[in-house]
């Protein structure tokens, strides 16, 4: 009975390694995809796009320029977060519904921002309502969400 | 005005980039695995905090800088569209 039990949670153990290592080879290269495909595309402008580098002397470091230093940044930071993620698995697993729920909206919130970073919406231009909207929407939402949630609780007896 | 939607929407995202950092961090290195939950004085701030302050800062750096220049383009050639002109939109 010990010995089936232990082989049980052997194959229990070994399926949980399994599909976790699966699910980190599966997001390492969706986020590798990320700076992959802006650098490629970037590679297949620049043999079509004709850029005068001789107008301005920052034009040596141009915006492309910055836009991929930027995006391989933040993509260097999504392997930190998500590192962060997966080493602090079994606690996110353990937290309370309040605060997976809070966790989740961080995710949420989390995706939101590094699209609109990656996809150039927080740019300092005129954008369409619905993304300006939408997009300071949810960073308040999720500023009074963390305000609810890490708000001191008031003294029982007062 | 410009200038200070740059600084302040910059130091916005750096702020929260580097809260989910600290805060993911924390979880992992603590014992209980909460937010303020007294174990944090066992880590080494230095160690805690440079690596994450380093790459938010170049983060934020980097984020000034490209929308101080899409802004620049913009003043001195009205027809640019930061947008439009985003490697990833060229598709």
């Amino acid at each position: 009975m010990k010995g089936s039990m232990t082989g049980c949670s052997w194959i229990c153990e070994y399926s949980v390694t399994l599909c976790l290592t699966s699910h980190v080879i599966i997001a390492l290269r969706i986020l590798l995809s990320i700076p992959l495909t802006f650098l490629h595309i970037h590679l297949i402008n620049s043999r079509f796009l004709t850029v005068n580098i001789s107008n301005a002397p920052c034009q040596y470091f141009n915006s492309h320029h910055r836009e991929i230093v930027l995006a391989f940044l933040l993509f260097a930071y999504c392997l930190y977060l998500f590192a962060l993620l997966v080493l602090s698995f079994t606690r996110i697993v353990a937290l309370t519904p309040p605060f997976k729920f809070l966790f989740f909206v961080t995710l949420f919130c989390f995706v939101a921002v590094m699209s609109g970073l990656f996809l150039g919406y927080f740019y300092p231009l005129a954008t369409s309502a619905v993304v300006f909207l939408s997009f300071y929407a949810i960073l308040n939402f999720y500023v009074w969400t963390l305000a609810f949630a890490y708000a001191p609780l008031g003294s029982e007896d007062g | 005005m410009a200038i200070l939607y740059i600084f302040f929407t910059s130091t916005f995202i750096g702020t929260v980039l580097i809260f989910w950092l600290c805060v993911l961090d924390e979880m992992r290195s603590t014992d209980s695995g909460g937010v303020g939950s007294g174990d944090s004085g066992r880590r080494r701030p230095v160690v805690f905090y440079t690596p994450k302050l380093v790459l938010v800062s170049l983060i934020w750096t980097m984020l000034m800088t490209t929308y101080a220049y899409v802004r620049m383009e913009r003043l001195g050639d009205p027809t640019y569209e930061g947008l439009n002109d985003w490697v990833l939109l060229d598709m």
